[in-house]
């Protein structure tokens, strides 16, 4: 880690939580802005789970879990979560980063960022979550943590699968 | 066209075949085979091709008679021809003229029956397996239909089989089907659902909240392998202190179980923070369970049946539950909330009902369903088996064509399945040939309403509807044979062929659909069946690879196919529901199944392909370079080529084929690499079992690898 590019550290501090003002990692996160025209409508916007797999042999490469895919429970026994998410949906995604910078903190006490430009010609912008995305992001920690079995937070951190098949999938 | 001993030149006789309506069979119709895989095709010589564009073709050559071998003996040598450049001439990206002989592989011949002219590709089956998850696919006539597919599903239930036929109408045909729809008149009836709440106590004092919050921490902190902050201890001291005092407090009966239960909660989290950190097991919210008194609309049952009639209502999907033995279960009326949108309900009496789900917004219909739904039809029999035929006959009630497709009609559905396959769209000769084929409908139609004017006399509004609507079905039924020559020779054109009945006869041009799995069908395009080894030698070393997440290798291996999501949600394998596409507009992603173009996977779980061409074959593979995000169709990079794909140089390429792959068949992957050797052991059980030797060619025992 110690010869990774600074955008991939912030991405990395960003995608942990790092920059919580509680103490607690958990209480902040990261979210993902991706635009076709840097100067129009973002056209995917999610929070990043707390996993991050660069792949050395191919630098610039990161795989990333943007979180996707939550949904209500219905016919919910009281063990079942009231939220929950499907990991087909969840897939990993593959950020190819031809050039990041790191835009740095405002005056405001507000944390750096990343701007990724991705080979393809599409923009990514990794900031801190906020509002809804940090909500949802909540929801996939309460049920990553919580819920699932730590075997499959362990296979799901390997960002290694193309489908995922068993519950919840 | 001589018997010279290429097994591809067997299926060309279906081109001329098909072009005379009046044509004698040349063989027996019958349906396909479960799997293409090994069985050898029946072949009739013929040395007729289409004739030019518009004109009714010579009659088939064949005499009735004639000898049809079962089976053709070179099937089962040509396994493996020689690469061969691709450096040819012509637009065609693998030419035709590369072809080794022989070229196409023994396991991707069709079934034993070669269906002709009027007969059904697919006849509908008289018992549709009860439980299969995957059900039987079937050809529908015309071009309705996505694909001209749809699917027959006999789920289980304890009132019997719930007969399902599902299908994606094209956004061409969804004008007809909502022209079908009726408002209905709607009236109120009241009902109790059951409830479950949570107690003002626990919701005003966030008791659950934190104790969920507190286990969240120690759990994160524990996987990550770090101290438990001192704020979470805190946390936990109030949230105890709280428990405690209400305890003293509060002697109500339903607070008290509630008390109890996170208190139990509260014992687990502290054994965890003081006794190492282990995992805090899920906090559940203690709940009430209750029941209210509801209002809903419902269709008026005494209102007259003016035809189908619909209501609006938020997206559902039906509730399949596939147990362990894989038999899926629906009983014809659970349904779970899709994630966005809203769908049409449709009553079609008879106790069939519907479920549309439609491309764009009407007047009544405002919130589009996510991308991969758009389209869906499901068609519900009432409970019992043998409904297979009406399934197909209503249909017709949402004015779309409900026949089985007849063996012409799959060239026409082949020839554009090609034109999509090879991007031949914006070729000016097939602009033009899909321009006249849309006039030779309408001047047909003018000439069949010209015929059966004086039929429409005195037809009430719904008589006449019907009446239309039989029209164009019988114009475009009529139109057919010179469409079919029309576009045949367009794509030839395209393609460097010197015309249409030189494709025809050309290697790889098979225009019979294929099993892939037992729930579906595919066409191949022709020009990588012609020239497999063309397609190898472009990749070099490199094949295709799917990662499987959770590692359950076994689990899939003995489903027998690689599913794309949509189809394991009608499979009943998957039980949740994702926002996915209301984040990302890659409309279609999850109709398919995704893999990579990758090295040789070194570890396991994955699937892996060697030889590209065994699945890029199909006609309905697309692929990215790389990942894009929130991706509308053919954003930068979408290709349909393989050659396009054998350069892709990131790991996040994507190549996506429709509905799924036949794993232990025509589409088996070539090394099946497991985690451990109890799971290769059990894979090789499994196929033992089912006495399955040799997967692509090779003995299991070398495709099942640690």
């Amino acid at each position: 880690m110690a010869d990774e590019p600074a955008w991939l550290t912030v991405l990395r501090s960003l995608v942990a939580g790092q920059h919580t003002p509680t103490g607690e990692v958990l209480d902040a996160g990261a979210e993902m802005l991706v635009f076709n025209d840097p100067d129009g409508p973002a056209v995917f916007q999610a929070p990043l789970a707390r996993m991050l797999r660069p792949v050395p042999e191919e630098p610039g490469m990161v795989w990333i879990r943007p979180v996707v895919g939550g949904y209500r429970p219905v016919h919910r026994s009281s063990q079942d979560p009231y939220y929950a998410f499907n990991l087909s949906t969840a897939r990993r995604r593959g950020l190819a980063v031809a050039h990041g910078e790191v835009l740095p903190a405002d005056g405001d006490g507000q944390p750096s960022s990343v701007r990724l430009a991705l080979h393809g010609g599409q923009t990514a912008l990794v900031r801190p979550a906020s509002g809804e995305m940090l909500e949802e992001l909540q929801r996939w920690d309460t049920f990553t943590l919580l819920v699932l079995p730590s075997e499959t937070l362990a296979d799901l951190a390997r960002l290694s699968e193309d489908s995922w098949h068993g519950p919840y999938a | 066209m001589g018997s010279d001993g290429k097994t591809a030149h067997q299926y060309h006789t279906i081109g001329p075949t098909l072009l005379d309506e009046q044509a004698p069979p040349a063989v027996l119709a019958g349906p396909l085979s479960p799997t293409d895989a090994g069985a050898g095709g029946q072949a009739v010589e013929t040395a007729a091709a289409g004739g030019p564009a518009g004109e009714p073709a010579p009659p088939a050559q064949p005499a009735p008679d004639l000898p049809v071998p079962s089976a053709m003996p070179e099937a089962s040598t040509a396994t493996d021809p020689p690469a061969t450049t691709l450096s040819g001439a012509g637009p065609a990206e693998f030419p035709a003229e590369t072809t080794p002989a022989g070229a196409t592989p023994a396991d991707t011949q069709p079934a034993d029956a070669v269906p002709a002219g009027d007969e059904p590709l697919t006849p509908i089956p008289e018992m549709i397996p009860r439980g299969d998850p995957l059900g039987v696919p079937l050809l529908v006539g015309g071009a309705d239909l996505d694909d001209s597919q749809a699917t027959l599903l006999a789920y289980d239930s304890p009132q019997g089989p719930r007969e399902v036929l599902v299908a994606t109408v094209t956004p061409d045909a969804e004008a007809k089907l909502l022209d079908a729809l009726t408002s209905t008149p709607m009236i109120e009836i009241h009902t109790e659902e059951q409830t479950s709440t949570r107690l003002a106590l626990d919701t005003d004092g966030h008791l659950f909240e934190q104790l969920a919050t507190v286990a969240k921490s120690i759990n994160h902190h524990a996987t990550a392998g770090d101290d438990i902050p001192a704020h979470t201890y805190a946390n936990f001291a109030t949230v105890a202190a709280q428990l405690d005092a209400l305890t003293d407090a509060d002697t109500d009966a339903g607070h008290a179980e509630m008390l109890e239960h996170y208190r139990a909660h509260a014992a687990a989290i502290e054994a965890s923070l003081h006794g190492g950190g282990g995992k805090v097991p899920h906090v559940t919210a203690f709940e009430q369970v209750g029941s209210r008194t509801v209002t809903r609309l419902v269709p008026d049952p005494d209102a007259l049946d003016p035809g189908p009639t619909v209501t609006v209502r938020p997206a559902t999907r039906p509730a399949v539950v596939l147990d362990s033995d894989g038999v899926a279960h629906w009983n014809g009326a659970d349904r779970t909330p899709a994630e966005q949108g809203q769908e049409y309900a449709l009553d079609l009496g008879d106790g069939y009902t519907a479920v549309y789900r439609p491309h764009a917004t009407t007047h009544d219909l405002t919130d589009l369903p996510q991308h991969s739904q758009r389209g869906r039809l499901e068609i519900v029999a009432p409970p019992g088996n043998g409904h297979g035929t009406d399934l197909v006959d209503k249909l017709g009630d949402l004015q779309l064509v409900n026949r089985t497709m007849t063996a012409a009609e799959g060239e026409w559905s082949y020839l554009r399945r090609q034109v999509w396959a090879q991007d031949l769209d914006a070729h000016p000769a097939v602009v033009q040939a899909l321009h006249t084929a849309g006039d030779l409908d309408d001047a047909t139609e003018h000439l069949l309403f010209a015929e059966r004017a004086p039929q429409a006399m005195g037809l009430d509004e719904r008589g006449l509807r019907t009446f239309a609507r039989s029209l164009r079905l019988d114009a475009e039924t009529r139109a057919l044979p010179a469409k079919i020559g029309v576009l045949r020779d367009a794509v030839a054109q395209a393609t460097g062929h010197t015309g249409g009945a030189a494709l025809a006869a050309s290697p790889g041009y098979d225009p019979h659909p294929r099993h892939s799995g037992r729930g579906w069908l595919r066409w191949d395009r022709f020009d990588v069946a012609a020239d497999p080894a063309a397609v190898r030698a472009r990749f070099g070393g490199r094949g295709l690879m799917h990662e499987i997440g959770s590692g359950n290798l076994h689990a899939i291996i003995r489903s027998g196919v690689l599913a794309s999501t949509e189809r394991r949600r009608l499979m009943g394998v998957t039980t949740g529901v994702g926002l996915s596409e209301t984040a990302d507009l890659n409309s279609g992603g999850a109709n398919s199944v995704f893999l990579r173009v990758a090295e040789t996977p070194a570890s396991g779980p994955v699937l892996f392909w060697e030889d590209p061409s065994v699945l890029l074959r199909r006609a309905d593979v697309y692929a990215y370079p790389l990942d894009n995000f929130g991706a509308e169709d053919r954003h930068e990079g979408y290709t349909r080529s393989p050659a396009t794909m054998a350069t892709f140089q990131h790991s996040s390429n994507e190549v996506m084929i429709r509905n799924g792959l036949d794993l232990l068949g025509a589409e088996a992957p070539s090394m099946i690499r497991c985690t451990t050797a109890a799971q290769r052991t059990q894979i090789l059980s499994l196929l033992r079992d089912r006495k399955i030797e040799k997967l692509g060619g090779r003995l299991v025992e070398q495709v099942v690898v640690l």
